[in-house]
């Protein structure tokens, strides 16, 4: 696997690996990539990934406001700063 | 340089429906709110929780396709865009890339015609709140998950006018569709723009996105700055890159986001947790029968069938609310000329002074129709029209009980006109002397007395008719 | 004292409403087995002492006033990456240490409408994405009669297979997948580990049920009775055989088990039907493709913000980053960074959309053998070689992927011992929707099998 291919793998999944686990977790990545190639000889298109079911309008959710859930319940798993889930500074 | 630079203008119209509830969840879609105040454990995106569609937003986003000539997909489908950004909890959006519910459509404006690639149906992301913390950043999903719909249109405006004037026309059919409240102060309707420049008939330059421009007034200037910045880079031989910009408000100009978001592969795919929909033949019909009259249509209406001027149609069709307002008077009095007149004067003054809001009127259209009904069938005085008014703004009531109160409603007993003018001419023996001698401008004089003891109980041609018999007799 | 290890759902029942004991004593009884066994087995992430002593006193009332349910006062353990109100969920990773979830999955509330006891929770791969068998040491060592366990690509069946139980992986959408931490969500399914089909079947009456907060879930729209068909026989049924799954790539010792129960079943009536699935011997590589994908995304949520293992770093960019490399196990990362292969560039055409062709293609092998066939009858575990195993570490075999591929139910009993005395199971692939026939073949065979089981309490 090309280096630069790996680096734009960890940014799409947002991990970052030590250059001394670089090395041997490619080696697993391409084991897998190898055992999966296989599949590259099928015959498909496009259309082998469109819908095989669907439901009708009917069967959607009504358009009924629920009352909201407790934010303190929401926030309880963090530490919350004006009722709002806290991050690092963001520069647009 | 004398070669001259096209711009070419591409539009991407993200319009939040007005539903009660967010696309996937339950939680109230209303604007605003404590922060996480309205967000559950789905759209905070909690572990194990999943989306369930709306079926209103897909009626919703099929009205918004009838108003823009498009055609419906028969089987509409969504896709997760993948994406990792604090205002997305789940690190993905749900779109829609395979299957949009609406393509091909059409909007004229004027003489210009842009074509509407498609609109998708899609998820709102939450707020992050920038300047409550030196140190941190804070996000609040209650916008999160929110219904929006985005318009795509194809590179076929030219200019920061044209621009305008389509936003404005979307604007207004999402209004009358009731399809989006088209508040753009409150972020309902945003708008990206794409532009590039090149000279006639050469292929499209090197484009530029400007994201999230919220007011018609940004659009412009937005696009206007773009216009100079790359004819410059153009004529200077500077490279433009193809990137995402965004609008300083108060400088009016662009810069180039830091995010670098142009590398994106969102790496979509088919999204498992919601299943397709598909839609009958008559389930589209019911919606497209179900879309009201657009605004040139009421507008052609307005000068040709009522007779009201260009300037005064374009006016009430300008806003849905006043419309509708205006119709629905009429059916209390069919007199639109005169509906129309005390609508633009009176309602909207005080609209414009601030004292009232179109949203949220103090009184019923049918109130208004009745009141302009009073004055223009001799049941009050004209002149007393605003005075009514004002007191239905300020203490409430209906005309009716209004005019009885303060005894404006003209009396139809022609016996009082004639004591009262009879006690007038008793009472002012000089003037009615200098009359008869000849004096016509004491006239006047005796008028008003008159009418002072008859205000609001006769009108003013059935005491002059009286009076002068009286001062002949 | 009764042994608790040997009893059944069912047994409980009765001996329930009979008052041969009380919900609190049995509830003691399975509690001092989990506090005494399960750290040496590593089987329970969490024991729910205190709720469940208070469960089973609630259940206690319900059964003295006649009104309970087929579940209530029974104990039960959950996998971890289903979620229980106000109990720590942490889904077997670093990343929710800790994590309580302020809400339970709907399979947990129809257990909890029913009257259940909450024993604990069972320990799970990260994100259940392993399909390890581990969910079924609970059950196999007593800590409750029988426990939810998700499976994606195989690990319900395969914790019945490696722990002599009977595990049931529903059809897709019978059990609504909300509350279950997503890994793969076009396969992810709760379904029931238990001793018997037919516990399996009771349980699968309590949560199947189309939920409003699962739009891919039906539950049960003909309000079936799963355990109608339990004890009735297999006479007349079907049974079809596929030629791939007794090849090579299957260990002696399993081939010759499930051939002799094949036989069994024949010998009970039932008709045997060789057929052929040639699909399948890409189903594993498919699942793996298909699984992976909705994963990267599926995990992409779990950044540290609003809950979970919150990194360090002085940008959210670098926040991010260190949260997930803590959180995340290394198999996990590798799952998310193939996915995020699979889903990239070209890639998206040569391997997800070729794996998605791959999906259909053996669906509709299957469907085919249904026109004949009332069920598939293939080993669950292929018993590879301890290279090829370490080859495709973690990895479920194409014994299993292939019904999963398929959305179709299967269930998984025990059909016979290897030499080292660890069980070896058998699957049974029914129709869509037909979980009733699978279960009523593998209750026939486990009646003539363990006849023990159905002994205790008559």
């Amino acid at each position: 696997m090309e280096n630069s291919t790996f680096e734009v793998l960890c940014e799409a999944s947002q991990l970052s690996f030590a250059d001394t686990e670089k090395e041997n977790f490619m080696e697993r990545l391409s084991s897998i990539i190898e055992f999966t190639e296989i599949i590259k000889n099928i015959d498909a298109d496009s259309s082998s990934i469109e819908p095989q079911n669907s439901v009708s309008l009917g069967d959607l959710r009504e358009d009924t406001a629920l009352p909201s859930f407790p934010a303190e319940k929401l926030l309880a798993n963090t530490e919350p700063l004006f009722d709002c889930y806290v991050i690092p500074k963001i520069m647009e | 340089m004398s070669t001259k630079l096209i711009p070419t203008i591409g539009l991407e119209i993200h319009a939040e429906l007005l539903t009660n509830s967010k696309v996937f969840c339950g939680c109230s879609a209303e604007f605003g709110g404590t922060p996480n105040s309205r967000c559950c454990p789905g759209c905070s995106a909690f572990p194990g929780t999943l989306p369930v569609l709306n079926k209103k937003a897909v009626e919703l986003i099929i009205k918004a396709g009838a108003v823009m000539n498009c055609e419906i997909s028969r089987l509409t489908s969504w896709d997760r865009k993948n994406y990792f950004y604090p205002d997305l909890p789940k690190a993905y959006q749900i779109s829609q890339l395979n299957a949009p519910a609406c393509t091909n459509g059409c909007v004229e404006v004027g003489d210009l015609e842009v074509r509407i690639k498609q609109i998708h149906l899609e998820e709102d992301a939450g707020k992050l709140i920038h300047d409550q913390s030196p140190k941190y950043s804070l996000a609040d999903y209650n916008r999160g998950g929110m219904c929006l719909i985005e318009i795509v249109t194809e590179p076929d405006i030219h200019s920061a006018d044209e621009a305008c004037a389509f936003v404005e026309k979307i604007r207004a059919m999402l209004q009358y569709a009731d399809v989006c409240s088209g508040k753009m102060e409150q972020g309902a309707l945003r708008c990206d723009v794409n532009i590039s420049l090149a000279e006639e008939n050469a292929p499209l330059g090197v484009r530029a996105e400007i994201k999230n421009l919220n007011s018609i007034r940004s659009i412009a200037r937005a696009i206007e700055y773009e216009i100079y910045r790359q004819t410059e880079a153009i004529n200077n031989n500077q490279p433009l890159v193809q990137e995402t910009r965004r609008f300083n408000d108060a400088t009016g100009e662009t810069f180039a986001m830091r995010t670098k978001e142009n590398a994106h592969d969102y790496r979509y795919f088919p999204d498992p947790d919601i299943p397709a929909v598909a839609l009958t033949d008559s389930e589209i019909e019911a919606i497209f029968a179900s879309v009201p009259e657009m605004p040139e249509k009421r507008y052609a209406r307005y000068t040709g069938e009522y007779g009201i001027s260009a300037h005064e149609a374009e006016i009430l069709t300008g806003n849905k609310l006043l419309s509708d307002f205006f119709e629905a008077a009429l059916k209390e009095y069919d007199n639109p000329k005169a509906v129309c007149a005390f609508t633009l004067t009176e309602l909207l003054r005080r609209v414009n002074l601030g004292e009232i809001e179109l949203e949220a009127l103090p009184f019923s259209a049918a109130d208004f129709g009745l009141l302009v009904k009073y004055g223009y069938t001799d049941k009050i005085n004209r002149g007393d029209m605003k005075e009514v008014l004002r007191e239905m703004i300020e203490n409430g009531g209906s005309p009716e009980s209004i005019c009885e109160e303060k005894g404006l409603f003209i009396s139809e007993d022609l016996s009082l006109v004639e004591s009262v003018v009879d006690e007038v001419i008793k009472n002012n023996p000089n003037p009615v002397e200098q009359y008869r001698a000849g004096e016509q401008k004491v006239f006047g004089f005796l008028m008003g007395q008159a009418s002072k003891e008859l205000k609001g109980k006769a009108t003013p041609a059935v005491i002059k008719e009286t009076l002068e018999r009286k001062l002949r007799g | 004292m009764l042994d608790i290890t040997q009893e059944t759902v069912k047994s409980l029942r009765r001996r329930l409403d009979r008052r041969e004991i009380s919900a609190e004593e049995l509830c003691s009884a399975f509690l001092k087995m989990s506090q005494a066994m399960s750290p040496d087995l590593n089987a329970l992430a969490l024991i729910t002492a205190d709720e469940a002593h208070s469960a089973a006193k609630s259940a206690q009332t319900r059964i003295d006033k006649g009104e309970s349910d087929v579940l209530t006062g029974i104990p039960a353990i959950i996998s971890d990456n289903i979620m229980t109100e106000g109990v720590i969920s942490a889904c077997g990773s670093n990343m929710l240490a800790g994590f309580v979830p302020p809400y339970s999955a709907s399979a947990v509330e129809q257990l909890k409408n029913a009257g259940y006891v909450l024993v604990g929770k069972a320990t799970t791969d990260e994100f259940g994405l392993g399909g390890s068998p581990r969910s079924g040491i609970a059950v196999s060592s007593g800590f409750a009669p029988y426990s939810l366990g998700t499976d994606s690509g195989g690990a319900i069946r395969r914790a019945a297979a490696y722990y002599g139980l009977t595990g049931l992986r529903p059809t897709f959408g019978r059990v609504s997948r909300y509350g279950l931490a997503a890994f793969a969500s076009s396969f992810d399914q709760i379904g029931p580990i238990a001793k018997t089909a037919e516990d399996c079947a009771i349980i699968l009456n309590a949560i199947s049920a189309r939920d409003s907060l699962d739009a891919t879930s039906f539950g049960n729209p003909d309000g079936e009775d799963f355990t109608a068909k339990i004890n009735t026989g297999v006479k007349g049924l079907k049974i079809a055989v596929p030629k791939e799954f007794f090849g090579d790539n299957i260990s002696d010792e399993v081939k010759s088990d499930v051939l002799e129960a094949a036989k069994i079943l024949e010998k009970q009536g039932a008709v045997l039907i060789d057929v052929s699935v040639k699909m399948t011997e890409y189903a594993a590589q498919a699942f793996c493709v298909i699984s992976s994908a909705e994963a990267s995304s599926n995990l992409a949520r779990y950044d540290g913000v609003n809950y979970g293992l919150r990194g360090e770093g002085a940008s959210y960019a670098e926040q991010i980053v260190d949260s997930r490399n803590k959180g995340f196990s290394s198999e996990t990362k590798r799952r998310i960074m193939f996915g995020n292969f699979v889903l990239s560039g070209e890639n998206y055409n040569d391997y997800f959309v070729k794996a998605h062709a791959l999906r259909y293609k053996i669906k509709a092998e299957y469907d085919e053998i249904f026109n004949t066939a009332d069920a598939i009858l293939t080993p669950t575990v292929s018993d590879l070689s301890e290279k090829d195993i370490a080859a495709k570490r973690l990895l479920p075999d194409f014994c299993t992927a292939s019904a999963s591929l398929a959305g179709l139910p299967c269930v998984t009993t025990t059909c016979g011992y290897r030499a080292n005395g660890l069980p070896i199971g058998m699957s049974l692939t029914g129709r869509k929707m037909n979980e009733a026939t699978i279960l009523q073949i593998a209750d026939s065979f486990e009646r003539n099998f363990s006849p023990e089981l159905f002994e205790v309490a008559l």
